[in-house]
């Protein structure tokens, strides 16, 4: 599903290039939960970013679908991006003027779905979060949890191929975490493929592969032996 | 998708309050000063245009070659030319013609209640065909055939009568009864006929005397109006006319000529300025046009600045929005909805402020615009004046927000670390030097007006007023009587006459003159005055050489006094005193000289002026008061009045008066200016505080931080305060050599005047910096004196 091939990005400081991203080649098959790992500053932000096609790549190549995107101009990346790709935030990024089922429903009229399409599917994401009677609320009367929840609706409501979560716990307490974690694993058991991003090592153990970045240098690749999360 | 992003706008809007209501209050104060300066322009290039055939009327003009270097322009033509148009020129499908300046007033009188009427005109039969009138009651048939019929207007109908539907009834009209034939609408404010009150001109001919003269080749009284087959060669009709005109006025010199001009042009023709007809100022207009702009661009220039400088709070907005997938277009169309309600509530707004200024508004433009809310010129420049803030002000700063890339938004990047503070001080700079020009301007212009109102012009004129003979062939006994009888009067000082007012004595006389020396092609034109004996010491006038006119002198009759500018100008040779002078016809000398004194406006240089005593032309009697007693000479001088004129009102006013109604359109000019300078001080500073309030919101981090490391207070208000301060400065020195230059010309229509003093900048600069650190100090002094613990435990 995503090819990347010797991904290379960095940064100009000064006279100085520092780079961010080094000789990253790597598969995601269709299916896969991977986790993203790594200190702070390794590069796994803008990995996600570039994965996402909100950014571009140096030098290197990526496949998604066997699609090339690293040719592509922004106007077909955004395309692509729009319709295959949801997208989960450390910091939820909710727009706070908007109610949460507005929240949830707008990607949809990005998308031009009908009115009374909108409003079923947003109703069965609803129902299936729980969150049926906070639908009128806005993010600020929610706790962290919650918010993240809505956050994850948005994401996946126009039915992306790949959702992408860069540390979708990190601004939880762990039960919430779990719930969000647990949640995670769920949609992956139904088909989903995701890329997470998290400094947690229990919620990494959710996943099906880990990969350790570290100074932009891929470290570590491995499968996980043992499925599903410990309890 | 549209209900969506309104009510998101709306929710946006509500969230930030405190810019909403900056931007709202700004704008609606711009657009409703826009709207009334754009009626105004409106009005001012619509005039005339409301009759049906006014595309295809022409107003004849004469002019009049009296020297090879000087050609008199007139508004109006001889009464016959009415009918040869008709009858001789075959483009000519109607004429009709209008006089009014027989007599300056009419006194109108109805069950004792008297009063003056100066606004009317006689018409000839035509003139309901060509013009439009709307008739409230009655028609205008049978108006020539019933000599003492009249038409008046709503208003003059309920002045006399107290109610419009009148039609039938009488009044008095000097000393003959006449009946409203037809009562019509008032006139609107862009005719140029404001006439209350129209008689039939057959009235006027009905005079035996009256009828010679108007029917005259030679004089020149009656405006006469043309409409002209659509694509008629309008250099083919001057030249018929030109020539017509020349084969009845059996004139063997060719030097008339009558040119046919647009009734469109007619309304800006200040050299043709007529008393029938309203004349404006196209500069007036242009320039009145261009302020109405000016704020609007002051209160764009708020807006976008402050929607810029808070695009930093939209960041993650807009960058989640993208990422969600929302194009450009929608972003767009939503963050131009906002703008699109900002303006809308503002000029909702603005139409409210708009009617509650109008009555003061048509009383200082004296106007009587209506605009009611069904009024589509109403809407027409609303929906401009909204379409040109739209321009200015919701579209750069829709466009800015929507270029931006989510990616950086991700990279923790936001808007402000991006171009635009450059830009956003260059507004600043701009709005700035728009408003330091404009406070420049003013106080040049109230320097000027006090120097005129303070300057000594010559000749005293406090404590005096004057009042109006009418004439008749007995005035000259009238204006002596009256003079007789205030002489035992306690409170009169002294009375004087002359033919015309002290302050204005704007007549020019040319081609009798005559004096011992005197070149054969010099043919000097100056300004004349007829005065009496008592003039001078009245006026305080001071002689440079020789003596006054003497009372009961007879040969002074026959002599002059000259100002020091006519000896100048005529190179009278020496001694002046005592040479002979010819003047109108009289063969007399020259007795004094007096010092020059402003008898013109000070527009004018004192010109060259000949004084003799002619008592049959003196119309103007001055009486000088006792100070302190003005009200018992008023009361003598009425007394004196009603003895001579029991059915007429007695009109006086103070030479004080008259000298500043002689600057009243300066004034009003000035007085608009000044309002002008204060609205755009007070838009700008709304502006520069909420770019304050901002600017200091982003810095409350730094400004916490520099507390805890011991900053003082007033260091951080200087450190807050700076920048926008140097702003200003900047802009003033942008300004002042514009508004140097600016104001420089307008001086230039002064023939004295003040110069321009380097202390006017430094003033303004003190003014514009000094309100600007008020401004921008109040959020400054909060945000230093807030406690550093609470900015900082928020990060």
């Amino acid at each position: 599903m995503i090819k990347l091939n010797n991904i290379e990005r960095h940064y100009n400081t000064g006279s100085n290039k520092t780079w961010v991203l080094r000789n990253i080649t790597f598969n995601v098959n269709k299916g896969e939960f991977l986790t993203i790992m790594g200190p702070s500053g390794s590069g796994k932000s803008t990995l996600m970013n570039i994965i996402g096609m909100l950014d571009k790549p140096d030098n290197g190549e990526y496949f998604f679908h066997d699609e090339p995107v690293h040719t592509f101009n922004e106007k077909r990346r955004t395309e692509l991006h729009k319709h295959s790709i949801g997208f989960v935030f450390q910091a939820y990024h909710l727009i706070d003027e908007l109610t949460v089922y507005e929240n949830i429903e707008m990607p949809l009229l990005y998308k031009g779905v009908s009115k009374s399409d909108r409003q079923s599917l947003v109703a069965d994401i609803l129902d299936r979060f729980n969150i049926v009677g906070k639908k009128d609320l806005f993010p600020s009367q929610l706790s962290g949890g919650q918010q993240q929840l809505v956050g994850i609706a948005r994401a996946i409501i126009g039915k992306p191929k790949l959702l992408l979560a860069d540390e979708p716990t990190g601004n939880l307490h762990t039960s919430q975490g779990e719930m969000i974690m647990s949640l995670l694993k769920e949609l992956h058991d139904e088909g989903m493929t995701i890329i997470q991003v998290t400094h947690n090592e229990k919620f990494a153990t959710y996943g099906t592969r880990i990969i350790q970045l570290e100074d932009g240098f891929v470290r570590r690749d491995e499968e996980m032996r043992d499925e599903g999360g410990t309890a | 998708m549209f209900t969506n992003n309104l009510k998101i706008a709306y929710r946006n809007l509500l969230r930030r309050r405190s810019f909403t209501a900056i931007n709202v209050a700004g704008l609606s104060l711009g657009m409703a000063a826009a709207i009334l300066a754009f009626l105004w322009v409106e009005n001012e290039y619509g005039f005339d245009q409301y009759h049906p055939v006014a595309e295809q009327t022409y107003r004849l003009n004469t002019d009049l070659r009296v020297s090879a270097d000087e050609v008199w322009h007139w508004a109006t033509t001889p009464l016959p030319l009415v009918k040869v148009v008709q009858e001789e020129v075959p483009e000519a499908m109607n004429a009709t013609t209008m006089t009014a300046n027989m007599w300056p007033v009419v006194n109108l009188e109805r069950k004792g209640q008297k009063m003056r009427c100066e606004k009317y005109g006689f018409v000839d039969g035509n003139w309901f065909e060509m013009f439009s009138y709307q008739f409230l009651d009655g028609t205008a048939e049978g108006f020539q055939q019933n000599l003492h019929s009249a038409i008046l207007t709503q208003k003059l109908a309920e002045k006399i009568f107290g109610k419009a539907d009148v039609v039938g009834e009488s009044f008095r009209l000097d000393t003959l009864d006449f009946t409203v034939q037809a009562v019509v609408e008032n006139r609107p404010a862009n005719s140029s006929f404001d006439q209350e009150m129209l008689l039939p001109l057959s009235f006027l001919l009905s005079n035996e005397q009256r009828r010679q003269d108007a029917e005259s080749w030679n004089n020149f009284n009656f405006l006469t109006l043309v409409q002209l087959r659509p694509g008629s060669d309008l250099a083919a009709v001057n030249e018929k006319l030109t020539t017509l005109t020349r084969k009845y006025k059996e004139a063997e010199d060719d030097n008339v000529s009558i040119l046919a001009q647009p009734l469109s042009e007619v309304h800006f023709d200040e050299t043709r300025a007529h008393l029938a007809m309203l004349t404006g100022s196209q500069k007036s207009a242009n320039v009145v046009g261009i302020i109405g702009l000016v704020i609007l661009f002051l209160a764009c220039v708020n807006y976008v600045s402050l929607t810029t400088a808070q695009a930093g709070m939209r960041t993650k907005e807009v960058g989640v929005r993208k990422i969600i997938g929302a194009g450009g277009q929608q972003i767009f169309k939503l963050l131009f909805s906002e703008n699109l309600i900002t303006a809308l509530v503002s000029l909702a707004l603005a139409i409210g402020f708009v009617q509650l200024a109008l009555p003061y508004f048509n009383e200082f433009a004296e106007q009587n615009f209506d605009l009611g809310l069904t009024n589509p010129m109403l809407w027409m420049v609303a929906g401009g004046t909204l379409g040109t803030t739209l321009l200015l002000s919701g579209v750069y700063p829709a466009l800015f927000l929507t270029d931006f890339s989510p990616g950086q938004f991700l990279r923790g990047q936001n808007f402000l670390k991006m171009k635009n503070t450059a830009f956003r001080k260059g507004l600043v700079v701009a709005q700035f030097a728009i408003t330091t020009g404009l406070i420049i301007g003013a106080i040049v212009i109230y320097q000027q007006q006090e120097y005129i109102r303070h300057k000594d012009l010559g000749y005293d004129r406090s404590q005096v007023f004057e009042f109006n003979v009418p004439y008749s062939k007995t005035r000259q006994d009238a204006v002596k009587a009256i003079q007789q009888s205030l002489t035992t009067v306690p409170s009169v000082v002294a009375t004087a006459a002359s033919n015309m007012s002290v302050v204005n004595m704007n007549s020019t006389h040319s081609g009798s003159i005559d004096y011992e020396g005197k070149p054969d092609d010099f043919e000097p034109v100056v300004y004349q005055a007829s005065v009496d004996a008592s003039f001078s010491e009245l006026m305080q006038l001071k002689m440079a050489d020789g003596r006054w006119f003497q009372p009961d002198n007879e040969a002074d009759m026959q002599n002059v006094v000259l100002n020091e500018a006519a000896v100048r100008f005529m190179k009278i040779p020496e001694p002046v005193v005592g040479q002979k002078f010819s003047f109108q016809g009289k063969d007399g000398q020259v007795v004094g000289i007096v010092k020059d004194f402003h008898y013109l406006s000070l527009r004018s240089k004192i010109a060259p002026l000949v004084l003799q005593v002619y008592p049959p032309s003196n119309s103007t009697v001055y009486v000088k008061t006792t100070a302190g007693k003005a009200s018992e000479a008023i009361a003598a001088a009425e007394k004196a009045w009603e003895a001579r004129y029991p059915n007429m009102p007695f009109e006086y006013r103070f030479l004080d008066d008259a000298f500043n109604q002689m600057y009243k359109t300066e004034d009003k000019n000035a007085a608009l200016f000044k309002l002008l300078a204060g609205l755009a001080v007070f838009i700008s500073c709304l502006g520069l505080f909420g770019l304050a309030v901002f600017s200091t919101q982003q810095r409350v981090k730094e400004i916490g931080v520099r507390k805890v490391l011991g900053a003082s207070v007033p260091s951080l208000v200087g450190l807050l305060s700076k920048d926008f301060v140097t702003l200003v400065i900047l802009s003033l020195v942008i300004a002042a050599p514009l508004a140097w230059y600016f104001m420089d010309k307008w001086l230039q229509d002064f023939a004295y005047r003040i110069d321009i003093q380097w202390t006017v900048f430094a003033l303004a600069g003190m003014a514009a910096v000094g309100v600007a650190f008020l401004t921008v100090s109040f959020q400054s002094i909060k945000a230093a004196l807030a406690n550093p613990v609470k900015s900082l435990r928020s990060e």
